[in-house]
């Protein structure tokens, strides 16, 4: 049952970071940082910290926290995005970047674990 | 939406293989989350190496590349639950073995990114 969740989650996650990512390109906010890939990683880290606060039961944690929350954020495609902005000599976009996600995102999760 | 299909199906895969990276190797809990750094960082790896040999020289059928790259392999890796574990190490006073997760997570993500974008450009 909770391998039945996990998988539903995460084909959810996947589809709505995709649709997410690629709206934000469309819409020229990729433009100088990979915003859509920063927002689902810190949107998807406060939303974890908010179901980790309020002691989610199995169905929660396998579904929403493991499942869906784990394939909407993306640890692969952030590092990419990075060595990509490396390769083109845009070192210091990809310092603003990866700096950026790691303190926004543990940011993001401390405010929905301890603040809501 | 045939393709938002195929991913969703990619998705599923991924995070099953993620959760059964953390059934198989999962420490007892408030442990250094080292499972999740192994996935997180083998992605890394993969979508790198994936990126410059199958996307760049257009050797599958674009949807497939989305399937694999942005489904399989996007969500087996994981950044809100790093977040969040980095946060429960802080919370139970483990600051040292936050500092490493961070660390080593950050840079070994990026390094074996790096490794295998360069090993996937290589001529074979």
């Amino acid at each position: 049952m909770t391998w039945l969740l996990v998988a539903i989650g995460g084909a959810l996650g996947a589809a709505a970071r995709a649709a997410l990512v690629s709206w934000s390109k469309e819409n020229g906010w990729d433009r100088t940082l990979p915003l859509g890939t920063m927002f689902v990683n810190v949107s998807g880290s406060f939303v974890l910290g908010l179901i980790v606060a309020r002691g989610a039961g199995i169905t929660e944690t396998a579904g929403i926290g493991i499942g869906f929350l784990g394939a909407f954020t993306t640890f692969s495609a952030f590092n990419m995005e990075m060595i990509q902005k490396i390769e083109a000599g845009e070192g210091r976009t990809a310092l603003l970047y990866g700096g950026g996600s790691y303190a926004l995102g543990l940011l993001a999760a401390a405010a929905g674990y301890f603040l809501v | 939406m045939r393709l938002y299909v195929w991913m969703a199906a990619g998705g599923a895969l991924g995070s099953l293989l993620r959760y059964l990276v953390d059934r198989l190797f999962a420490a007892a809990p408030g442990v250094f989350p080292w499972e999740t750094m192994a996935a997180n960082i083998a992605g890394c790896f993969l979508l790198g190496w994936f990126t410059s040999r199958i996307i760049q020289r257009k050797a599958w059928p674009s949807m497939w590349e989305a399937v694999v790259g942005t489904g399989v392999i996007g969500a087996f890796t994981t950044f809100s639950t790093f977040s969040m574990e980095t946060i429960q190490l802080i919370e139970n006073g483990a600051l040292l073995a936050a500092g490493i997760y961070v660390l080593v997570s950050a840079a070994g993500g990026l390094v074996t990114a790096g490794i295998g974008y360069r090993a996937g450009r290589r001529k074979s």
